[in-house]
Order: C-alpha cells, then sequence, then structure tokens
C-alpha cells in the first residue's frame, strides 16, 4: 500500500499556541514495500507524521493517502485503516493490555472476525515470527518481559492481524546493544520476507542506514530524501547535522589523507574493519614480495 | 481526548488584576459563602443581585467572557434540560428559572475563582487551614507535598491516559459510535494502563525525592509566605454583606 | 584518605525473593574519581545504584559513604547531601512548579538558611546553563534541559560524589553530550562521578571501569584495557564500540596502536603511516 502525504499541516492543539506548527504542507510519497526511516531533533514532526499513517492524529489541512484510505481533517472510522497500518508505540507498556502474552495477541484478533481455530494460528505464527516461542512465552505477562522481550510481544500481536504497513517509533530506545540489533534484524527479516512497508522513527544514524531511505524532519519540514544507496548519503545526512557514527568519522580522515574516496563501498563498522584488514595484509605482502 | 485541553474549568489564567492579586482565602471564603447562598435563595430578586455580584467578580477579574463561557458551554443543554423540566413537567414557573440560574453561576464563580487562583496559591490557602492539624499529628506535611506534586503532574497524566488511549485505537479499539457495553469493556485497560504509568512515575519520583532528603514539614516555596491585607477585609466584607442581603430579603 | 565510596561482601535480594541480584559486591572508590559502571540489562546496576544512598539497604554486608554506614538511619540525610543522584527519566524527576525552586528543593530539606539557599541555587543553575530559564516551568522544557535541572539539585546540594544512573539513554546525541561534558566538568572541580551506563563510547574518558554481569562485578580495569578484553565483554552481553574493535583487528593483524591515540584523526594518521599509504 504506497503511502502518500499531501501538503500535510499540523500544529499542537494546547492553552499556549506552539512556537513552530509540528507539520508544515508536507508532501511525500512512500512506495509499496520500501524501508523508510524517519529522522530528526525531538519536536521536529517525525513523530506526528508518523502518527497520521494510522489516523492517531487528524491533519489540520491537506490530505494522507495509505492505500485506498484517505486521512483528513474530517475522515472518521479507522478501524479498518488500523488494522492495514501497524503502530509500535516507544513504551510498549502502553500496548500490552492482555494479562498473558497470548491473550494480548488475541485482543487485536478478535476484531478480524475470523474463527477461533484461525485466531490461534495467526496468534501462534506471529509469536515465532518475532522469535518468541509459544511454549516459552504464551502464558508470561507481558509486563514481566525484559525491555526487549515486551517490544517483541508487543510486535507480535501487531503482525499477527496482517497488516501492509508497519510503524515504529523508536522501537531500540532503551534496549540494550544486543536487543537492539536483533529488533532490527527482525525488521529487516519482514520487510524482505512479507514485503511489509515499514517506517521506522529514530535518532540512531546506524540504525537509519540499513533502510532503503532517509526522511530528515526539522521545525515541521522534510530537509532531507536520501536513498541510502545514493553516493552523497553522508554529506546531506551531515549537511542535516547529524551525528556521524565514529567510523565514518574515521572513512572521512582516511578518504582526506588518500585524497581521494575507497574503491569499496563500506557501509557499516565491521566492513570498514574488514577493509582495513585486507589492506594490511596487502601492505604485508608488498613489502615481502 | 482533544476536549481536555479545551477545558478552561479548573485552569489558572496568570494576571494582575485585582482579583488576582487577593489572597486566596479570603477569595474561598466569599466563594464558599456564594455558593451556599446561592444554592439556598428562593427569589429572582436574590438571584439577580448575586447575578449582578458574578458579573462584577468577573468584570474586576479582567477576564474574558470568551473564556469563561467556554468553561460552561458545554454544559448549556443540562441547564436547558432543567429548566424544561421544571416547566413543562412540575410546572413550575419560578423553578424553571430559578434552578438553571443557580447551576450557571455556581459555574461561573468556580470559573472565576480558578481562573483567577494559581494551584499553588490554592495549596498554600489550604496548607495555612490545615497547619493547626498538625498537633494533633496529622501528617499535613505529606499530603500538601503529595497533593502538589500530583497537581503537577496531573497535564502528564492526561498525556499518559491520551497515549494508553491511542494505543487501544491502534490496536482496533472503535471508540465511535455509540456501543456503550463495548466502550466499558475498553475502560478497563485505559484505566489499567494510566494506573500503570502513574505508578511508575510515582516510583522515580519516590526516589527522587528520597534522595534529596525529603522533609515534609519544611516550608517548600514559601508556602507560608501568605499575607492578607485590607482588600482581604473588603472581601470578607463583601462575603458578610452577601449574608446580610439574604437576611434582609428573606425575613 | 578516606574512600568516597566503600561496598565490602554485599550481597542483595528483594524481599520475599529467592534470587540474589547483588553477590559478593567489593568496591573501593575514592574521591576525585571518574568510574563508570557498565552492564547489560539484568546484570543488577540498577539495584547497585540504590544500594548507594541507602534506597535500599544491603542483605549481607555493608556499604559506606566517605565512612557513614548506609543501613543507619541516622546518617542517611549526610550520607544522600554527600551523593547525589541523576535518574535515567528525565521526567520523572521534577517536583516542584519551577526550574529554580526545583534545585532549592533539597537545600531547603536539609535546613539551609534561606540567603545560602538563594546564593547556591543560582550558583548550581548558572553550572549547567540553566539561569536564563529559572522561572520557567520544568514540564515545559526538553529532555535535555531536564537531566541539566536534574543534575543542578544535586550540585546545589554540594555533594562528593555525583552519580548518573543511565542518564543519557533517554536523551537525543546532542543531549547526551552535554550531559557528558558536564560529567567532565565536574571531574574536573574534583568531584567523584560515578556513570552508570550501557554505552561503551562513554567510558573513554573514566579513570576506571566496573564490568557487571550476572549481580556480579565481573572485571575492575581503565576503559583501554576493558575494551581491548572481548571475552569480558560478550560474558557481560555488551558491544565494544568501534574503536576498540578496530585497535583489536589490527593488533591481531600485526599492526599495534599506542593507548593514547583515542582521537580519530589521530588514528586516522597513524593507519594511513603504518599500512595504508603503501
Amino acid at each position: 500500500m504506497e503511502i502518500v502525504f499531501e501538503q500535510v499541516s499540523y500544529s499542537y492543539k494546547g492553552l499556549q499556541p506552539a512556537a513552530t506548527p509540528a507539520l508544515q504542507h508536507v508532501s511525500l510519497v512512500i512506495p509499496s514495500g520500501q524501508y523508510v526511516t524517519l529522522m530528526g531533533a525531538n519536536g521536529g514532526g517525525k513523530s506526528t507524521a508518523a502518527q497520521m499513517i494510522n489516523a492517531l492524529i487528524l491533519p489540520d489541512s491537506g490530505e494522507v493517502r495509505v492505500g485506498e484510505f484517505r486521512i483528513h481533517r474530517k475522515s472518521k472510522r479507522h478501524l479498518q485503516l488500523r488494522q492495514k497500518v501497524g503502530f509500535l508505540f516507544q513504551n510498549p507498556k502502553y500496548q500490552l493490555f492482555g494479562d498473558t502474552v497470548y491473550r494480548d495477541i488475541l485482543f487485536g484478533l478478535r476484531l478480524m472476525g475470523i474463527s477461533e481455530e484461525m485466531m490461534r494460528e495467526k496468534a501462534v505464527s506471529a509469536m515465532e515470527r518475532v522469535g518468541l516461542s509459544y511454549e516459552e512465552f504464551a502464558d508470561v505477562s507481558p509486563h514481566r518481559l525484559s525491555g526487549g522481550q515486551m517490544r517483541r510481544a508487543a510486535l507480535a500481536g501487531i503482525l499477527a492481524v496482517e497488516p501492509d504497513v508497519l510503524v515504529l517509533d523508536e522501537p531500540t530506545s532503551g534496549l540494550d546493544p544486543q536487543s537492539r540489533q536483533e529488533i532490527l534484524a527482525l525488521l529487516k527479516r519482514l520487510n524482505r520476507e512479507l514485503g511489509t512497508t515499514i517506517v521506522h522513527v529514530t535518532h540512531r544514524i546506524e540504525e537509519a542506514v540499513e533502510s532503503d531511505r532517509i526522511l530528515v524532519m526539522q521545525e515541521g519540514e522534510v530537509r532531507a530524501d536520501v536513498l541510502t544507496s545514493s553516493d552523497d548519503l553522508w554529506a546531506q545526512l551531515s549537511a542535516q547535522g547529524l551525528v556521524i557514527p565514529p567510523y565514518r568519522q574515521l572513512m572521512q580522515s582516511l578518504e582526506q589523507l588518500q585524497g581521494e574516496p575507497f574503491s569499496a563501498a563500506i557501509n557499516s563498522e565491521q566492513q570498514l574493519i574488514d577493509f582495513l584488514k585486507m589492506k594490511i595484509r596487502e601492505a604485508q605482502r608488498g613489502i615481502t614480495s | 481526548m482533544n476536549v481536555l485541553h479545551a477545558l478552561p474549568l479548573g485552569v489558572y489564567l496568570p494576571g494582575d488584576s485585582l482579583i488576582h492579586r487577593l489572597d486566596p482565602r479570603s477569595k474561598l471564603a466569599f466563594v464558599s459563602v456564594y455558593l451556599v447562598l446561592v444554592a439556598v435563595i428562593d427569589s429572582l430578586l436574590l438571584m439577580s443581585i448575586y447575578g449582578s455580584v458574578a458579573l462584577i467578580v468577573i468584570l474586576l477579574a479582567r477576564l474574558s467572557f470568551a473564556y469563561v463561557w467556554r468553561g460552561i458551554k458545554g454544559l448549556l443543554p443540562i441547564l436547558l434540560l432543567l429548566f424544561l423540566y421544571h416547566l413543562v413537567l412540575n410546572d413550575q414557573g419560578i423553578q424553571a428559572l430559578l434552578i438553571p440560574s443557580k447551576l450557571f453561576l455556581l459555574l461561573v464563580m468556580i470559573t472565576s475563582f480558578s481562573l483567577t487562583t494559581s494551584p499553588h496559591m490554592l495549596i498554600s490557602a489550604v496548607a495555612r487551614l490545615l497547619s493547626p492539624l498538625r498537633r494533633l499529628r496529622v501528617p499535613v506535611g505529606d499530603m500538601l507535598f503529595v497533593l502538589e506534586v500530583a497537581l503537577l503532574y496531573l497535564p502528564l497524566l492526561v498525556e499518559d491516559a491520551s497515549n494508553v488511549f491511542r494505543a487501544l485505537q491502534a490496536r482496533g479499539a472503535d471508540f465511535s459510535g455509540l456501543g456503550i457495553l463495548r466502550h466499558i469493556k475498553l475502560l478497563a485497560p485505559l484505566l489499567a494502563g494510566v494506573f500503570v504509568a502513574a505508578l511508575r512515575r510515582a516510583e522515580s519520583l519516590a526516589a527522587s525525592v528520597e534522595s534529596r532528603c525529603f522533609h515534609p514539614d519544611v516550608s517548600h516555596s514559601g508556602h507560608d509566605s501568605l499575607k492578607q491585607g485590607w482588600r482581604d477585609g473588603v472581601v470578607y466584607g463583601c462575603a458578610l454583606f452577601l449574608v446580610i442581603i439574604y437576611g434582609g430579603a428573606t425575613y | 584518605m578516606k574512600p568516597v565510596l566503600e561496598m565490602s561482601d554485599v550481597w542483595y535480594r528483594y524481599p520475599m525473593r529467592e534470587d540474589w541480584m547483588l553477590k559478593g559486591i567489593d568496591v573501593r572508590i575514592d574521591q576525585g574519581e571518574w568510574v563508570s559502571v557498565v552492564g547489560a540489562n539484568g546484570s543488577g546496576k540498577s539495584t547497585w545504584v540504590q544500594l548507594l544512598n541507602g534506597l535500599l539497604r544491603p542483605t549481607q554486608g555493608k556499604v559506606f559513604v566517605h565512612g557513614l554506614d548506609t543501613s543507619e538511619e541516622q546518617h542517611l540525610l549526610k550520607i544522600r547531601q554527600q551523593l547525589g543522584i541523576v535518574f535515567q527519566d528525565p521526567d520523572n524527576q521534577v517536583v516542584r512548579m519551577t526550574v529554580w525552586e526545583e534545585v532549592a528543593f533539597g537545600l531547603r530539606n536539609i535546613g539551609v538558611p534561606p540567603a545560602d539557599v538563594e546564593e547556591r541555587v543560582n550558583q548550581a543553575l548558572q553550572m549547567t546553563d540553566l539561569y536564563s530559564l529559572r522561572d520557567r516551568s520544568p514540564h515545559t522544557l526538553s529532555g535535555g534541559q531536564k537531566q541539566r535541572l536534574a543534575a543542578s539539585a544535586v550540585l546545589a546540594m554540594r555533594p562528593r560524589v555525583v552519580v548518573f544512573d543511565e542518564a543519557t539513554s533517554m536523551l537525543d546525541p546532542w543531549s547526551a553530550q552535554c550531559l557528558l561534558k558536564i560529567m567532565d566538568d565536574l571531574r574536573g572541580s574534583g568531584i567523584t562521578v560515578i556513570q552508570i551506563t550501557q554505552e561503551m563510547e562513554e567510558i573513554l574518558n573514566s579513570d576506571r571501569v566496573f564490568v557487571m554481569g550476572g549481580g556480579q562485578i565481573l572485571e575492575v580495569g581503565c576503559p583501554s584495557d576493558v575494551l581491548r578484553d572481548q571475552d569480558l565483554l560478550q560474558k557481560a552481553g555488551l558491544v565494544p564500540p568501534f574503536v576498540a574493535r578496530l585497535r583489536e583487528a589490527l593488533a591481531q593483524e600485526g599492526v599495534s596502536l599506542p593507548d593514547e591515540t583515542t582521537s580519530l584523526s589521530e588514528m586516522a594518521e597513524l593507519i594511513w603511516k603504518s599500512f595504508l599509504s603503501k
């Protein structure tokens, strides 16, 4: 399902008007099956935009279209939309309602109006998909799970209804590095295997570069829109003031000393390490030969 | 949930009017007397007198009528209903006018009071009123602190509720439509979610406060700095005046 | 010289639970040190923090803050004045209506006279660059500003030790850097800093690192040694930062970079000279 934002504007409601509107005439298109990352400082509009995709927030003006669904100021009845667009909140505790993991997943499935047996099937397969085995976790209370496990349980509840789009608001915040990597790998798998369109809100660059495309939002506008395969990815990201990861900084220093960019494509810490190791071996062979 | 943002009832609007500068205790006294009297009066004459008092208060407080109106308009249907009930079903013309008017004036006065009295002031007033209880070993300091923090966190808890609400919506809960039974079933996870969020905050706060050597009876942010002046005397006088008018008109 | 923090053979488990959260913890930290405590979720570090100022009492063993026993009620006030904690959640530490009052809170609790309160609060606000925001309501501040406020509130009490309990984990990268700079400034003025974190990048400036895992202290060492020990890090469930992994990988290939090189441009120069230019 394609996602389209057309001249969408929104400002925070409250007693005092906010200094800048949350979104200002934002227009963008996310093709079906793309894995997009939304970045930017807090208050820049990325979370607001994300919450419009499943109509949790309605635009003040303009329109958001998700497949055939149209979301605008006066739209109502978003039940169908929300089955197609799953949303994972930053704090999973808000989303886990069942007294056990299994029953929580059923919560969302009940609304599909399918048989008990089908519900069970989908619930079990959703749990397997996120790596929480049915035997071990079905009867556990969601609140007794670790941070990473809770995220996965919440994700299972969302995936069970088989959404076409998955929107995730900082899904790795507060997790230790290993859990972060696991969640990220899971998301990539979902995108590859199921073709789910993914909109991932984060401020971690290392995660963002794993996606297909990065949108940087500041002060309610899209300031950068770049495919991760593009050559000037890093130039654009640092132009937006995003913190460049150490391995990238090292690469840039080395390329400067060399006077030209590296021949190989290097997009992760490990790749740089492997590249340098290879270079050492070449140099050593060069000396001995 | 956006309706919560629009409610001026209970909200404080900072300002510099005569009323803003009064000691909260005198205002509290005046409002209490006013509320009681309005509740018991029985004549349209007194109603119009007290009505004008409310008008004077609004003017003195330099409140915009629009703002006061926002706090009240939600309840207009109820007022109308009361009016019709008494007029048509009970066949009491006067009551039909009196009862909704009483409710109206009550709301106006309460709204005006809360718009001109900061939560801090209110708690200071309550603190002073309750201080004699300390001698009876009542943990007044603790209670006041809790009250203050609760008021401070109220907007955050509302936001938590809003988040839980949206989480429910995201999972497919449908709040539109009039399925009351469905609404009730969803109330449980909503309340549970807010409860859990509140508990989490409370736990963090307790650690933070205890780590800073919390002592309940220490004077925080000058609750003792309330001082009544001649203007407050005038307010008490006005309250007395209201009583006298009532007495005079009734007996 | 009395150590600023001492833990001897501390064991802890929650009441009515059988599993031990902390097992045989021995710690000694001296005045002026910057100590990092790292560990994955479940390593016991969160429990450890609460034992520092008596929020929790050890089930077995003793905790001493500058010689004072945390299990003795009468010392708690002094202990908490000497050891302040900035917690993880920026939102749930504030209890007053204005920034100024929030910083004054602790001082009023311990009975500091009003004239001194004024001076110390203003000083603390200047230290964290929040003076201009002193009349604001704390909830209108950003996450990073709120953490600076929490730090201010602790600093006003003039502690010997400031503990940062994963204080950067809920902040965006820019605000996290600000807080780290404050830690640096503190160490510069002789205040002991205890920094609990999961981000290995943040430990580079500390004097010593305590690696926790499974309720125990697995290792104590200087950052470069700890970062080099891949087995240790794996056991503790930690991911070493890029610079450490690079150094290790290069060392395996026979290229060793001296310990003092921590800046990336320095490393780049060395790499260039060692083999890349050949």
